[in-house]
């Protein structure tokens, strides 16, 4: 978790408004949020944890150059460091009384491997969605959850045999 | 056999991951729009001219507090957006709704025994609170700094960083005590991937500082370590083995805590919250006892003594479960009857005393202290859903309730960014005495 200081951008250096950001981030971010934890309505607040995280960090104006990467780092850390503290699953003050769950667009109870995959750590679900749907190397993950390319590696290879263990032949053959 | 047998062979990792990619991108498709929000028009521009370690000692604190004073005002703003973001939604909004309804009360825990003022506001916090936080600023010698830990002798615990570029360059756990003095306890050698695990009141005791320490979180480098108060002595009492790790797959993924002299932990092997191991180990090198245990999802120390606090869903992995949890005698602690089926939400002590909430919604907050029969109740209203109770404030994302007379005020401190500790309230950076902090009506 951060502390409310705020990084100094530099004078002369280009920036963006925050709002652009998101305009161009947006849906690549939200889809990865949803990939990671699994849960529509829990996947948008973690985005809203990595806006605000961001605002805190720059402000309104970003660095023009600020990629995406380090929007997907702060939204998996957010995740792992919320879980821990419990802290995941805070809502934001209202006057109306809190909201049913986002509908899930595709509850199939056919698709093993994806309800397989929230029997992984977050670590690993992490790991693998990088991996598989990203196309990172070991190190870039690694750089994103903040470890090792070695605890990568293990990551990935304790979550493949615990999905290796648990998925039928057909489900591997629904996804293909 | 399956008619698929012979095309795909589920021991070859190929197919495996074939089918994860063709899975991950086709439910990645199932969100079609993102996730916006409106900052701009919510909150003002951020100064751009702070400038952290680069001004005098004095110049730093004020730029410390001007800048915590700004994102204070700031992120209240566009937490407020956040919960109007929420509230927008058309399937639950209940026009001119102003308390969330109280539900039914539980048989095991006595009725309310105050009613606090009802109110159907929310204000800014009352004059005399922002001056009295203003003059209680700790002297801090790095430009992020979050309170973690509190204790009953008024020290806590913070966690200390600066980064540049997005990485941390910097990551400390130091000590302060109550007249501000700080000392450094640990010091990343890695400091974008060491993370220290802390118990947020269940950490320090009259003689140690117990917390979980996974250096360059590789798990095979994992363990508890103690730091010794009068020598300054920081040791490591436990440490998991590469074998333990990667062959037993064991974890240390609950807090550890210190009640007295014997720091406490919990360790169970991945995915397996069902058989746990509870460890006892006197400082500094006491022989150490072990009971099993199950599902324990946090420890506590209370009167001297240790609460086990369960939740069984939160042993499943990847599954976050709910935050109810339930309340077991753990050494050197008595229950009564009444505490024996109590469950609750945000369980919290200040060495003395256990508080909680009743469930997420927060409507009546609960206590008690070794040596009494029966929980004190008290009511809350408009408390922000999943609110915690930090003193006698309930303290969710953009809202403290005072729960001595009921007041709501506006504050985007954050439960992660206070704790108490012996009578005083904590924030970044801050200490101020709760008594100082008079209940004011809005």
């Amino acid at each position: 978790m951060r502390s409310e200081g705020m990084q100094v951008i530099e004078d002369g250096e280009q920036t963006i408004p925050l709002s652009s950001y998101v305009t161009t981030h947006g849906l690549a971010l939200t889809r990865f949020a949803y990939l990671v934890c699994g849960n529509r309505s829990q996947a948008e607040d973690l985005v809203q944890e990595v806006y605000l995280s961001i605002y805190r960090r720059f402000g309104s104006q970003l660095p023009a150059g600020l990629p995406i990467a380090y929007a997907r780092t702060a939204l998996v850390r957010a995740q792992l460091s919320l879980t821990r503290h419990r802290w995941f699953q805070a809502e934001r003050s209202s006057d109306q009384l809190p909201e049913a769950p986002a509908a899930d667009p595709d509850p199939a109870e056919s698709d093993q491997l994806w309800k397989l995959l929230d029997r992984l750590s977050h670590r690993q679900r992490c790991v693998l969605v990088l991996r598989y749907r990203y196309g990172c190397a070991d190190a870039e993950i690694a750089e994103t959850l903040g470890c090792r390319p070695a605890t990568v590696r293990s990551l990935a290879a304790r979550a493949l045999t615990e999905l290796r263990a648990n998925t039928s032949i057909a489900e591997l053959g629904r996804n293909l | 056999m399956d008619a698929f047998s012979d095309l795909f062979d589920a021991n070859q990792p190929a197919d495996l991951e074939r089918a994860l990619q063709a899975m991950l991108a086709r439910r990645e498709a199932d969100i079609t729009e993102a996730d916006s929000l409106n900052l701009d028009a919510e909150a003002p521009a951020a100064p751009s001219s702070h400038r952290f370690g680069d001004t005098a000692p004095g110049g730093l604190l004020v730029s410390l507090l001007a800048a915590a004073a700004v994102v204070l005002v700031v992120a209240g703003s566009l937490f407020a957006a956040h919960g109007l973001r929420h509230a927008a939604r058309p399937a639950t909004n209940l026009p001119n709704q102003t308390h969330q309804p109280t539900p039914a009360p539980d048989s095991t825990v006595p009725s309310p025994t105050s009613s606090p003022t009802r109110t159907a506001t929310i204000c800014s916090m009352p004059a005399s609170w922002r001056s009295a936080i203003a003059a209680g600023k700790v002297a801090v010698d790095q430009p992020q700094n979050q309170p973690v830990s509190g204790a009953s002798d008024g020290s806590f615990l913070m966690k200390q960083t600066a980064s540049s570029g997005g990485q941390e360059t910097h990551q400390e756990l130091a000590i302060f005590d109550r007249a501000g003095h700080g000392s450094t306890i640990w010091q990343a050698a890695d400091p974008v991937h060491d993370y220290v695990d802390v118990s947020p009141d269940s950490a320090v005791s009259a003689g140690w500082v117990v917390f979980g320490l996974t250096r360059s979180q590789n798990l095979a480098d994992h363990g508890v370590a103690a730091w010794n108060r009068a020598t300054g002595q920081l040791s490591t009492v436990r440490l998991l083995s590469t074998a333990e790790d990667l062959s037993a797959n064991m974890v240390i993924d609950v807090a550890p805590i210190v009640a007295g002299n014997t720091a406490y932990w919990i360790e169970h092997k991945f995915g397996d919250g069902a058989h746990q191991t509870l460890v006892a180990q006197p400082l500094p090198s006491g022989n150490r006892s072990t009971r099993q245990v199950s599902t324990v999802d946090r420890l506590v120390a209370v009167g001297g003594g240790v609460a086990l606090l369960h939740n069984p869903t939160d042993s499943i992995p990847g599954h976050t479960g709910g935050l109810t949890q339930t309340l077991t005698a753990g050494p050197g602690l008595a229950l009564p009857a009444a505490l024996h089926e109590v469950a609750g939400v945000w369980f919290s002590s200040d060495g003395n005393t256990l508080r909680w909430t009743n469930g997420p919604a927060a409507t009546a907050l609960l206590s008690w202290r070794p040596g009494q029969q029966t929980v004190q109740s008290q009511a809350v209203h408009r408390a922000e859903l999943r609110a915690q109770p930090i003193g006698p404030f309930l303290i969710g994302q953009s809202t403290m309730v005072d729960t001595r007379n009921g007041a709501v005020y506006r504050s985007a401190t954050g439960p992660g960014f206070a704790v108490a500790a012996g009578g005083d309230l904590i924030g970044a950076v801050f200490r101020v005495a709760i008594s100082a902090l008079v209940p004011t009506p809005c």
